[in-house]
């Protein structure tokens, strides 16, 4: 297994700095790495000796175990860092801290943090190569990268596609990393939400803007749905859940207005009855574990990817 | 203490900033630092000569908001490298903001910063004293015994007095004192976590954003109260265009207010926040391109009266850090020339309104009497070269931090000499 040429990432900051033939190199690694993963004896060999260490600052179960999961299978050993077990929690600042692992001599950080730019931040700083699993409201490109890529699957070319993401766009750096990469590879997104939590200027990634999800959902190739986190039930943004759920939520009648073939798509976790009824999630057009499944392919390209391009990868030595 | 200034020929100068004197080349010689000679052909032989050809001869600048962080943030900046920061910048006198450890809420504070600003000879340092004790906005401070002691001023620098009540208060009281109320307007609740301008920008990097109107808000609260406590309101750096607007009609209805901008949002827009630039991270946050033309016409216009370059030093501690976890603000005394004579290259700023801006306004604000060049007179002065090259960095910087969002990036126009109270306090 070889990158493509295309594929020159020392880092993944965010979809916002890759190109189209970027982005299409690494839906198609990540092809190869799926067919992997549907063998009986799921590991490649090729970034042996490559350390990979999971710097998770805020709490998150499936996307660490899916980075983790990924290294492993590539044959790289891994360490994970979590904050509450860390040096963060008694004060030592980001920089120190990254110090410290850095010269433990991994190779790859994957950072989770609740600061946008963290990652950036880090990689200004640090040798290794840096891979952005979530920065606050930024960024989650390799979330972006595992929708693009199930849509890809289900879909084709994705030239074209509506796409409605709904929800909480002003605090989602899931819908950020969709934005830009469905930009990127022709799709129209169309994006709705309570206008509480529409942030301004959205129109600069190309979207649509709606404040009812309706006008959205009609049509759509894809319904891609966004957490609502508890914290923001019941304050300035939204009333509480229940009227959320009725004016935005996707439930039957309310998927019905997109193609018949419509994906349903949720980045996780669900809050059932709240943004999606429990029906829809566990529809025949739910493809919401299947993104999970794709999430470890498409970690395995981008570790191999930003490990090829610094030289690490067993054919690069 | 310092070189006293004697025997010097500054040569070949242009006269600017000067209340008797209009723009003229003119030649001057100091003698035990007073000034003994004027002349446009003068000649003195045996003195050594500063070649001042095509530099500005100024009565020096005044800064009107830096933090000088002591007492209590002694690593970060300390008077002594405030007051050097500030003669290598071209300052002759600057107001010092409240927000120490203490604060500057009592006589003693006052006193120690004037006594040190005596001591060391390098520029003016003119306290601002708090408008509330601790700047908390509940109760006056004893503006009337820190006025004695030598305030010029009073503000609770960047926190904005939340009670209208208190601030109409405290605007009456310092009128009592013949002094005026310097401002930082926000309304607070409507900024929220906000870290930058709240726009496009904010929106694309996932950061939390500072509505323009939630200083626009505040700026017509603040000159409603100035009116109806009628006091004399300084707002310290306005950002954005409906600030602008706000001011000049205050100013059209007759109400005592002055106004000061930033030379960040002068130069830049938020959008030089692509790359999370910690540095950037300011207290009057750098908005968008529409709010950076305002804000140079409202300087062109008269509508702004000075330029400020907002010292604001911080450590490594506080900078080296997640851009919302840093604290708002960039170091500027040294740098202001040279990003001054960067907008007067790009054809945004005449150098009239420069020289109004930093040199002529700033005084007035302050209460400080029109400088003038006679005769006779000790020498305070500071001569401004718009062509030279340098860069700041660990060689030429003289302050304790280095939040500098031009550190190490080259710059045109240095400061060759300036002159405090009759001795050098920097030779460029």
């Amino acid at each position: 297994m070889t990158a493509p040429s295309a594929l020159q990432l020392r880092h993944l900051l965010g979809l916002e700095d890759l190109n189209a033939d970027q982005i299409t190199a690494l839906l198609d690694l990540a092809a190869q790495m799926k067919a992997v993963n549907q063998r009986r004896i799921k590991k490649l060999p090729t970034l042996r000796g490559v350390t990979v260490l999971t710097f998770f600052v805020e709490n998150s179960t499936r996307t660490k175990m899916s980075f983790e999961l990924a290294a492993k299978r590539l044959s790289a050993d891994t360490m994970g860092f979590a904050a509450s077990t860390s040096s963060l929690s008694k004060g030592e600042t980001l920089l120190d801290t990254a110090r410290n692992l850095e010269a433990m001599a991994p190779d790859i950080v994957v950072i989770r943090h609740s600061s946008a730019g963290a990652p950036h931040f880090l990689a200004e700083r640090l040798n290794c190569g840096v891979v952005n699993a979530g920065d606050g409201a930024h960024e989650h490109p390799t979330q972006g990268l595992l929708d693009l890529y199930t849509m890809r699957e289900k879909l084709g070319d994705l030239t074209g596609k509506k796409v409605a993401i709904i929800g909480d766009i002003a605090h989602s750096r899931v819908a950020r990393s969709n934005l830009h990469g469905l930009a990127k590879l022709g799709a129209h997104v169309h994006v709705a939400g309570p206008a509480t939590m529409l942030p301004p200027g959205l129109e600069q990634f190309g979207c649509s803007v709606h404040a009812r999800a309706e006008p959205a959902i009609e049509g759509a190739d894809v319904v891609m749905m966004l957490r609502i986190q508890r914290e923001r039930q019941g304050n300035d943004l939204i009333p509480h859940a229940h009227e959320y759920h009725r004016f935005f939520g996707l439930d039957a009648a309310r998927l019905k207005l997109a193609q018949p073939h419509a994906l349903v798509m949720h980045p996780g976790p669900m809050n059932r009855g709240v943004e999606i009824a429990p029906e829809v999630a566990d529809g025949e057009q739910s493809v919401i574990l299947q993104q999970v499944e794709n999430g470890v392919a498409v970690r395995m390209a981008v570790l191999y990817a930003v490990a090829a391009t610094r030289g690490l990868d067993a054919v690069g030595g | 203490m310092h070189t006293i200034a004697d025997n010097l020929l500054i040569v070949g100068a242009d006269l600017r900033g000067w209340a008797n004197l209009p723009p003229q080349t003119c030649n001057v010689f100091l003698v035990g630092g007073h000034v003994a000679a004027l002349g446009e052909h003068l000649d003195i032989a045996g003195a050594q000569v500063v070649d001042a050809t095509g530099c500005w001869l100024t009565p020096g600048m005044v800064e009107l908001c830096a933090a000088g962080r002591e007492p209590g943030q002694e690593q970060d900046e300390d008077l002594l490298s405030l007051s050097r920061c500030a003669a290598a910048g071209g300052y002759v006198a600057v107001a010092v903001a409240p927000d120490t450890q203490p604060s500057n809420d009592d006589h003693a504070v006052t006193e120690l910063i004037v006594r040190r600003a005596r001591d060391l000879g390098l520029c003016d340092l003119l306290p601002i004293g708090a408008l509330t004790h601790r700047l908390q906005g509940q109760t006056l401070a004893p503006m009337g015994e820190m006025s004695e002691a030598g305030a010029v001023a009073f503000g609770d620098a960047d926190r904005p007095v939340l009670s209208s009540r208190m601030l109409r208060r405290a605007m009456e009281y310092a009128r009592s004192f013949d002094k005026g109320v310097v401002t930082q307007p926000l309304d607070v609740d409507l900024a929220g976590a906000g870290v930058m301008h709240e726009g496009k920008w904010s929106t694309r990097l996932g950061l939390k954003g500072i509505p323009a109107a939630a200083e626009h808000i505040a700026v017509a609260r603040d000159i409603a109260v100035c009116q109806l406590a009628r006091g004399r309101l300084h707002v310290a750096r306005l950002t954005s265009a409906r600030s602008v607007q706000h001011v000049a009609n205050a100013k059209r209805d007759g109400i005592a207010v002055t106004a000061a901008v930033s030379i960040w949002n002068l130069l830049l827009t938020d959008a030089q926040l692509a790359k999370y630039e910690v540095n950037l991270r300011l207290a009057a946050p750098l908005r968008e391109e529409s709010d950076r033309q305002a804000l140079l016409q409202g300087l062109r216009d008269g509508t702004i009266d000075a330029i400020t370059c907002d010292h604001q030093p911080w450590g490594l501690a506080e900078k080296e850090v997640e851009f919302d976890r840093a604290q708002p603000g960039a170091i500027g005394l040294q740098t202001a020339w040279p990003l001054l004579c960067e907008l007067i290259g790009a054809g945004e700023l005449d150098e009239a309104t420069v020289v109004r801006a930093t040199v002529n306004m700033p005084r007035a604000i302050l209460g400080l009497p029109p400088p003038e060049l006679h005769d006779g007179q000790p020498a305070t002065l500071a001569v401004l070269d718009p062509t030279a090259h340098w860069q700041l960095d660990r060689s030429t910087s003289l302050s304790k931090s280095r939040n500098s969002p031009v550190w190490g990036k080259p710059l045109v126009g240095r400061v060759t000499l300036t002159v405090f109270e009759g001795r050098v306090s920097f030779a460029g």
